[in-house]
């Protein structure tokens, strides 16, 4: 894949990775990156929601106004199959692409 | 990627915000700060909606833009497909968008006045004992009117009324124009204002009252230099009648006003009450706004029993009409409009099926190429839409060359147009024009796209990919066949129709007119009233003109008239009177069409004077008359009409005073000539008045010489100049041969037949083309099958006999449902067609065969394909 230099590459593989998860809205979405990362990761709030928007539009996630148990309306989205096809193939080559970096920092 | 996100709903902008909203609210709760912070964690929240927009907006319009750049470039490597197929969409988008713009004002386009719906044309139409008046249009006596209506009638909200005449502004630079006539009411009535001065007041409109002028736009510009200080000037008119005193002008009236019926630059009160009675009541043109909910048809019941009011002669019958005032305005060339509207319809119908075909044989070539695609990922859907792309650029593309068409096709529209169609000649591409020419671009492009888009869903799956060329032929070419044969049903109903027309276009053709107008020249002069200021002057002049006309080379006769030669009316009708028998009191008589004559005119027109003699030459006896055998008929019901004396109603007019015409004795009977609106028109009563020095004069004055003549047309019409330049060189003159006169008045079957018979002809070559596109591919298909069976042993003339049988079975059909269409349709055309029924089996036969006769021809060539296929070349092809 061409464009996985690109940091929206990052982000749209951390967003497919959450979601593989289960359904969740986009500010669920922010907070596990956090979390899970350790908060080493703190996502650009202004970036996720246009790229949700664009996974949305590709057809990989389906979103749908539900609302939360604390209710509130919520934009929530849902991985589709398309989506969990292409997670599984960026998230291949993301390992290989780090795990080669890694080995080039070894060297080095 | 992302091939279906065409079909992905796009989220409104209120979602986009109250989702960011939302992230706010759950970010301040989570980390307990206020919505101010959370906010601006989030950035500019402007700047990210407008990058959520941009990912909706940008993408879509790429895949926009690799649409059409791809279906480009496979037109440039087919560039023969895309020419065709975009020249006929942009005749029949062309043809349909010209016509829209010629007849826009005839059906659709809203009147001037406010309400317009709500306003009718009221009156009754008085039908003579055993006959009928053809063409009559509603009216009234001005006497009823003012008797009956002095408090408007219940099914209306108010009334008014109008007459127009012919007049001349007697100043320095005379001019003829028209007036009218109308009540106080009439511009609030038709919810008009003045754009300048003031509207008429109930004082205007009293009789004897000082008069005052509303002058039209054109004029106050033309004659005044729109300049506002024409208010309080006066006016000289100069009526039929004799001089009117001076009228002041209190008004301008707006620029898009435009009369409900006929045209007049000068409107005055008519001051039509209180009444005063005259010998001859005037019929005069009401007009009245409904009350809400009331129908036209509702109105004419409710005044039913008022019927018994309106005076009418012993064995008249009268009835209301209440009609809407577009129908009043249009009449009759609604249904002629109608019915060309539908004509250019199933062209461009027939125009979209013919596309659609070549757009599916297309589809079909490409199949491979499509389930290719697939395979490699490009989804159907993507590719339908594709497909739909591509039917929609050629529809664009097709559209603006059909603007360009429509532009030249509209100046042809209106040069041929005939000349009772109201409004053609200011018919122009306007933004009305152009939405609808857009609207139909739109439909056009979706109605070729729609069938291939469906059939590339269908092409897409692997089993595309696995069939090859010699694959039987599956549901496309079924299809092709079904839009073929629907294409040519629709061409025979279209081939039908204008046979039909042709037919009847002959016979108005050679109607039998009743004279000859073959080497005749008329020579029309309006005399200005101020050079010619008495009859005598005009007299002289015409005396003077026909003298000199008569001895141009090759002059066999020639004779003057009030009127225009015949096979048109006479300029006027007027009640006459029968000498011994008594008149009805409060009864108007039958008003008859009066032409002043001179000796010779029925020589110069060659009418047949079939009792009595022609008018004497020279006469100077009693004023004498020739009837025709119609007007013998009304006036003396079958008595010897030669011998008995007739008086036409007063009108001449001498210092204001009323001079009652003198008796004219009944010397002469002619055959039926016509003279009605139009050559089909049964020849109505008619009187010819002799003009004779020193006898009655024609009270409209003579305005033109007829001259029969040995030299060419071009010839007479220069010695007839030259000898008017000598007489008066400031004199304008029209000059026109009867041909001509002819001409113009078929001038609206010609119009019909010749657009229909266009049209029909492009669909018939449409349908050939379809045919030979199908047959051809059928062919190409079937190669294999042909091999094989010329292999093992059919003659090359079985095997193109098949191909043939197989577009003929399609022919069989086509022309089978084209004679049910037909014969519906052409329902509509009847009452367009003279002396000829709608099922017509002549018309209908040769319509059938030259749609045979052009089809098989198209199928000939495939035929000889299949007929010369090498079975070892196409079984090795596998």
């Amino acid at each position: 894949m061409a464009n996985q230099e690109n940091p929206q590459a990052a982000l749209e593989l951390l967003i497919l990775k959450t979601l593989a998860a289960g359904p969740n809205h986009g500010f669920g979405i922010a907070l596990h990156i956090e979390e899970a990362s350790s908060a080493l990761l703190r996502v650009e709030e202004g970036s996720l929601y246009p790229a949700l928007h664009r996974l949305d539009k590709a057809g990989f996630i389906d979103a749908e106004w539900t609302v939360t148990e604390n209710g509130r309306r919520a934009r929530v989205y849902r991985l589709t199959k398309d989506g969990r096809k292409r997670l599984k193939e960026i998230e291949e080559s993301w390992t290989t692409l780090a795990e080669g970096v890694k080995r080039v920092l070894r060297w080095a | 990627m992302g091939m279906k996100d065409w079909f992905r709903r796009r989220p409104s902008d209120d979602e986009m915000r109250e989702e960011l909203e939302a992230h706010v609210a759950m970010r301040a709760e989570h980390d307990g700060v206020d919505e101010a912070t959370a906010r601006r964690r989030l950035g500019n929240t402007l700047r990210t909606r407008e990058a959520m927009r941009r990912v909706w907006i940008a993408e879509w319009w790429d895949a926009l833009r690799q649409d059409a750049h791809y279906t480009w470039r496979s037109w440039r490597r087919q560039p023969g497909f895309a020419l065709g197929a975009v020249l006929v969409l942009a005749l029949g988008l062309g043809s349909s968008t010209a016509l829209f713009a010629a007849l826009d004002r005839v059906l659709f386009r809203p009147l001037p006045f406010a309400d317009f719906d709500r306003l009718v044309s009221v009156g009754v139409i008085v039908t003579p004992p055993g006959g009928s008046f053809a063409g009559r249009t509603e009216s009234m006596p001005d006497r009823d009117y003012v008797r009956m209506w002095n408090t408007t009638p219940a099914p209306f909200e108010a009334v008014t009324s109008m007459d127009t005449w012919t007049c001349e502004i007697a100043e320095e630079q005379p001019e003829g124009v028209r007036c009218g006539d109308v009540e106080h009411n009439f511009l609030r009535v038709l919810g008009v204002r003045v754009a300048l001065g003031r509207d008429f007041a109930p004082e205007d409109d009293v009789r004897a009252a000082p008069r005052g002028a509303l002058i039209s736009h054109a004029l106050w510009v033309r004659r005044y230099g729109a300049n506002p200080a024409v208010v309080e000037r006066t006016l000289s008119l100069e009526t039929a009648k004799g001089p009117m005193p001076r009228v002041p002008i209190i008004g301008v009236l707006p620029p898009e006003f435009d009369m409900p019926v006929e045209a007049a630059d000068i409107l005055l009160p008519s001051q039509l009450r209180p009444f005063a009675p005259a010998p001859f009541a005037a019929e005069i043109m009401p007009f009245a706004r409904l009350k809400p909910g009331v129908t036209p048809e509702r109105a004419e019941v409710m005044l039913a029993p008022q019927l018994s009011q309106i005076s009418t002669s012993p064995g008249f019958r009268a009835e209301w009409r209440v009609r809407s005032l577009r129908d009043r305005r249009v009449g009759d060339a609604a249904r002629v409009a109608w019915l060309l509207m539908g004509a250019v319809a199933v062209f461009l119908l027939i125009a979209c099926v013919n596309v659609t075909n070549l757009m599916l044989a297309r589809v079909a070539e490409r199949r491979r190429e499509f389930a290719l695609r697939a395979a490699i990922g490009a989804g159907r859907v993507r590719l339908a839409r594709l497909a739909l792309a591509e039917s929609l650029l050629l529809s664009l593309a097709a559209g603006g060359g059909g603007l360009v068409i429509a532009f030249a096709l509209l100046r042809t529209f209106v040069a041929m147009a005939p000349p009772n169609v109201p409004g053609i000649a200011d018919a122009s591409m306007d933004v009305r024009v152009f939405v609808v020419a857009i609207v139909l671009v739109v439909i056009t492009g979706v109605a070729i796209g729609v069938w291939p888009a469906l059939s590339v869903l269908r092409a897409g799956g692997l089993e595309g990919l696995r069939s090859t060329s010699t694959a039987s032929p599956g549901a496309r070419p079924r299809v092709r066949f079904a839009l073929v044969t629907t294409q040519i049903a629709l061409t025979l109903a279209l081939l039908g129709g204008s046979a039909l027309l042709l037919r009847s276009l002959w016979k108005v053709v050679s109607v039998p007119l009743g004279f000859d107008a073959e080497h005749v020249i008329t020579l029309t002069a309006g005399l200005s009233r101020t050079r010619y200021p008495t009859p005598e002057h005009a007299t002289a002049f015409f005396d003077e003109l026909l003298t000199r006309a008569r001895a141009t080379p090759g002059a066999i006769s020639a004779a003057l008239s009030d009127s225009p030669s015949p096979p048109r009316p006479p300029r006027g009708r007027i009640a006459i009177t029968v000498e011994g028998r008594p008149i009805e009191p409060n009864a108007p008589q039958v008003p008859i069409a009066v032409r002043w004559v001179t000796p010779h005119y029925f020589e110069t027109f060659r009418i047949p004077v079939i009792r009595g003699t022609r008018l004497e030459s020279d006469g100077t006896g009693e004023p004498a008359v020739v009837l025709n055998e119609s007007a013998e008929r009304i006036l003396f019901a079958g008595e010897r009409a030669i011998g008995r004396r007739i008086r036409p109603a007063a009108f001449g007019f001498s210092n204001g005073q009323e001079v009652p015409n003198p008796w004219f004795t009944v010397v002469g009977v002619t055959a039926a000539v016509r003279n009605g609106q139009s050559l089909t028109d049964p020849p109505a009563p008619e009187v010819f008045l002799a003009t004779r020095t020193g006898g009655p004069v024609p009270p409209l004055g003579l305005s033109r010489l007829s001259l029969r003549t040995t030299a060419t047309p071009s010839d007479a019409v220069t010695f007839l100049r030259q000898i008017t330049a000598d007489l008066d060189p400031r004199q304008l003159v029209t000059i026109q041969t009867g041909n001509e006169l002819l001409t113009t008045l078929t001038a609206r079957p010609r119009f019909i037949a010749s657009l229909l018979t266009a049209f029909a002809v492009l669909a018939l070559l449409l349908a050939a083309a379809g045919l030979y596109s199908v047959a051809s591919y059928l062919v190409l298909q079937r190669r294999r099958d042909i091999g094989v069976r010329i292999a093992i042993g059919a003659s090359p003339r079985d095997v193109a006999q098949q191909v043939v049988s197989e577009a003929g079975r399609c022919i069989v059909a086509g022309a089978l449902l084209g004679c049910a269409l037909g014969w519906v349709g052409t329902r509509a055309l009847q009452s367009q067609l003279y002396e000829v029924e709608a099922l017509d089996p002549a018309a209908w036969t040769a319509a059938v065969l030259a749609l045979s006769l052009v089809l098989l021809a198209a199928v000939f060539r495939p035929a000889r394909h299949a007929a010369h296929v090498d079975p070892i070349a196409a079984l090795r092809a596998e």
